[in-house]
């Protein structure tokens, strides 16, 4: 009976209905087929792709940039905390210390959490950078 | 073992919230995407996607999520660390052996899983049914019109150029994602010709999302399982799987940002266009090509 699912499976094929983009997409390896292009239209799809790249590391950069003022931020915002003799003023709601006490507190995970991941990656670096060393170590001997 | 689920379609088609719903059953389990039938061996998930866009090191994270929850228990980033040594020694292994053994901790849960790169290929998804010719497979399908202008939208429209969507004319090129959700459909229809009508089903996301309570029980009839009240209750509430919120730190995604930013169900009648009107991503004001427009009529959109 399974023998026979089997055989009737194997008899069915693949439908070939016919797909609209000029490019082969399905991906035998990295590289993109792209014999059904012309040349302009090659060049117009590489400045189409180069330009997008651009967009994407523009707004990376301003990400950045914006984090760099919420750094800054951070430290203005706890000012209120504290009078000009750095003492918490008299009338300071109880709500708005606790809620500075929770942000502030995300905030350290946060940056703990960055720094076992970065502490991760640099112990992964080190071992490769060691094996590189041993490996040029052991070429120069044999030269 | 029992036979997993795959869902088919292009990417926005409402494949997160619908995986996370059924995979929220009593009697199965939603799985983040895997992307496991991406790649030929587990180390090849360290190799660059493409040369032209960049590589995406977040196709790796369900995978590391999903051994931190079944073999740890929870995912923290000492969990996503053991995940990485998990991987570690199954670098070399083939990919549909490591689904195997994944899926055969949950057993006798159905394994419900949505990559949806595994529809741009036809190798990715025969692998799919060698490694499991008793798998089902629920085709999803959402109208063209709002499903191209979600693919646009998503991280700079990164997708389009991934597929390279692009139409030529007059020495310009046009983004146009139509192209996605027409090849994709296509490549899963082409597919679907290889397996048996009962293995099989196709539903409308939008109709999911209006009356998700009948469309949920047609789905658990189809699958045999229970289709009470206490089942479908709990598969109205996506968010209550483990992978339906950010990863650790170490391995944040699985799933489209979207869904994983607010991943609860709210039932809604989605607004379906005229399948005749302008394209708002088109300047030259052209609508759907005529390739796109019978295949959305084949799939019942007016």
């Amino acid at each position: 009976m399974t023998k026979q699912i089997d055989k009737n499976r194997q008899s069915k094929k693949l439908g070939e209905r016919k797909k609209i983009c000029k490019i082969d997409t399905e991906p035998k390896d990295l590289k993109k087929s792209l014999e059904g292009l012309t040349a302009p239209q090659k060049a117009l799809r590489e400045a189409s792709i180069r330009k997008f790249k651009v967009n994407k590391v523009k707004a990376f950069i301003a990400e950045q940039v914006k984090h760099i003022n919420i750094n800054r931020q951070i430290g203005d915002s706890i000012r209120f905390l504290f009078d000009k003799d750095g003492e918490p003023p008299v009338n300071l709601p109880l709500e708005d210390i606790i809620a500075e006490r929770m942000k502030i507190e995300t905030q350290i995970r946060w940056f703990e959490a960055l720094c076992s991941e970065l502490r991760n990656n640099l112990s992964k670096v080190k071992e490769i950078e060691d094996l590189a060393l041993d490996l040029i170590d052991q070429y120069q001997g044999e030269i | 073992m029992a036979p997993p689920l795959f869902l088919l379609a292009p990417p926005r088609s409402y494949t997160s919230v619908i995986n996370a719903m059924i995979g929220q059953h009593p009697d199965a389990f939603g799985l983040p995407e895997l992307n496991l039938f991406n790649v030929e061996r587990l180390k090849d998930f360290w190799r660059p996607v493409s040369h032209e866009i960049g590589g995406d090191s977040n196709r790796r994270h369900g995978v590391l999520r999903t051994v931190a929850e079944i073999y740890a228990g929870e995912q923290t980033p000492e969990t996503i660390n053991m995940a990485l040594h998990w991987v570690a020694v199954r670098e070399d292994r083939k990919t549909e052996e490591v689904f195997k053994e994944i899926v055969s901790r949950i057993d006798p849960l159905i394994p419900v899983e949505k990559s949806p790169a595994y529809t741009i290929s036809m190798k990715r998804l025969t692998r799919i049914f060698e490694t499991f010719p008793d798998a089902r497979f629920l085709h999803l399908v959402r109208h063209p019109i709002p499903q191209s202008k979600s693919i646009a939208k998503l991280n700079d429209g990164i997708f389009a150029f991934f597929f390279n969507a692009f139409e030529f004319e007059n020495n310009r090129l046009i983004v146009d994602p139509q192209i996605i959700w027409h090849d994709i459909n296509i490549n899963i229809l082409n597919f679907l010709d290889i397996v048996p009508k009962d293995q099989q089903m196709r539903m409308r996301g939008e109709e999911l999302m209006e009356h998700p309570q009948k469309q949920l029980a047609i789905v658990c009839r189809w699958l045999g399982i229970r289709d009470d009240d206490n089942a479908i209750e709990e598969m109205m509430h996506p968010e209550r799987s483990p992978f339906a919120c950010f990863g650790p730190i170490n391995a944040l995604f699985g799933n489209d940002p979207n869904f994983l930013r607010g991943s609860a169900f709210r039932q809604h009648k989605p607004k379906i266009p005229p399948l005749d009107e302008p394209l708002p991503w088109r300047e030259d004001g052209k609508g759907l090509r005529m390739e796109v427009l019978g295949l959305a009529q084949d799939f019942g959109y007016k």
